[in-house]
């Protein structure tokens, strides 16, 4: 079919469209007196009440750390450090993906606004990773300098911490875009709170083919 | 051009751009009860960002990129009707033959089947093409240059030309 024949064939539709297609002034009144935030807006306060509960927590181990550095197991001061500076960057995402919302603005050109949003959504899997990346700590804060005495205990702590730490670098390195498709990856982000991430992975990629498009003219 | 922020104006605009929001829900949701869904979620933000339309582009321009943004992100079947506290029973676009949708028609059933098969933005820009908009108006609704919508329109019609093609020849 030629682009003359398409549009001729779009006209036509268009036409019968205006003459058949009736608005519902009533309903779309109704509308009008709908109390509701844009979509995006609603986004924040969740965002808004995670930075602060995260802050809170941080700043709680913080004064912890504070507190025991003088006589606190070094496993249990570097572990709870790790988990602490982790957490502050997850914290710092939080704050970008609640300055991408305010930014956002559904009435300006696609790509930007879909640029915006699929970076919000996309960091996301960042957060995601950085959790994989530091879940070592959790086998490592409890450790006592008493286990070392033992060597059963040590060599059972030890295997622990290698499977976590070869686990957690793994995961935080294979979790990616090119994997999305694998079946691990399905199975660990699957459900209707991670089908938008991968959409707005992709959506990414497709923005990236426009503006490779652009830099090459 | 200025709109009064009354309620009436903005019915007014809607009256007089109807199709754009029925052709762009069509063209990214192919189930009806969505569809209907999603024209209200549609209808609903260009609702919301009334207020701060200043005129500065076509109201067609603002309009297409409010349609296209919500079809592409916004919607999602689970949440929308949640959100509405007041899910609105009857339809606000409907047609004269509602039990006989526009497309039945063959040749536009499977243009409009092609369409939803391309990706998300490419759909955007055949369905501004198709809707005879100019290039410097697509290029302001889509924020790329005219020149790459060009380059990708060409690629695009090409994948429809062939897309036609294989069906003729099947």
């Amino acid at each position: 079919m030629e682009d003359s024949e398409l549009v001729a064939l779009w006209r036509s539709f268009d036409k019968r469209l205006h003459d058949s297609l009736i608005l519902n002034r009533q309903n779309a009144a109704a509308i009008t007196l709908i109390r509701i935030k844009s979509l995006l807006g609603s986004m924040a306060p969740m965002k808004i009440f995670i930075i602060a509960a995260s802050l809170m927590w941080a700043t709680f181990l913080s004064i912890v750390l504070y507190r025991t550095y003088s006589f606190a197991s070094p496993f249990f001061w570097i572990s709870i450090f790790i988990h602490v500076v982790t957490i502050t960057v997850v914290i710092g995402i939080y704050i970008y993906q609640v300055v991408l919302i305010y930014q956002t603005d559904i009435s300006e050109p696609l790509f930007k606004t879909q640029y915006r949003l699929a970076r919000l959504k996309s960091s996301t899997l960042l957060i995601a990773r950085l959790m994989f990346l530091h879940a070592p700590v959790w086998s490592t804060f409890s450790i006592s300098e008493r286990m070392f005495e033992n060597p059963f205990w040590l060599m059972i702590q030890l295997s622990i911490t290698t499977i976590f730490v070869i686990l957690a670098i793994w995961f935080f390195v294979n979790i990616n875009y090119e994997n999305r498709s694998k079946k691990w990856f399905r199975y660990i982000f699957r459900g209707k709170e991670w089908d938008p991430v991968i959409q707005s992975m992709e959506m990414l990629k497709e923005i990236e083919e426009y503006q490779s498009d652009d830099r090459y003219r | 051009m200025f709109f009064p922020r009354d309620t009436a104006s903005f019915l007014n605009v809607i009256e007089a751009n109807k199709g754009i929001i029925y052709k762009v829900a069509n063209a990214y949701c192919r189930d009806n009860e969505n569809r209907k869904d999603l024209i209200q979620e549609i209808i609903l933000q260009l609702w919301l960002a009334f207020p701060k339309y200043n005129g500065q582009f076509m109201i067609t321009t603002w309009m297409y990129r409010i349609a296209l943004n919500v079809s592409i992100s916004f919607y999602r079947k689970e949440t929308t009707r949640d959100k509405l506290n007041q899910p609105l029973s009857a339809d606000i676009l409907s047609l004269v033959t509602d039990d006989q949708p526009l497309e039945q028609d063959s040749e536009l059933a499977v243009l409009y089947r092609f369409i939803r098969e391309l990706k998300e933005l490419d759909r955007a820009l055949i369905l501004l093409y198709l809707e005879e908009r100019s290039q410097q108006q697509i290029a302001e609704i889509i924020g790329i240059t005219s020149s790459n919508v060009s380059t990708r329109l060409s690629r695009i019609k090409e994948q429809l030309r062939q897309k036609f093609a294989t069906l003729k020849n099947l």
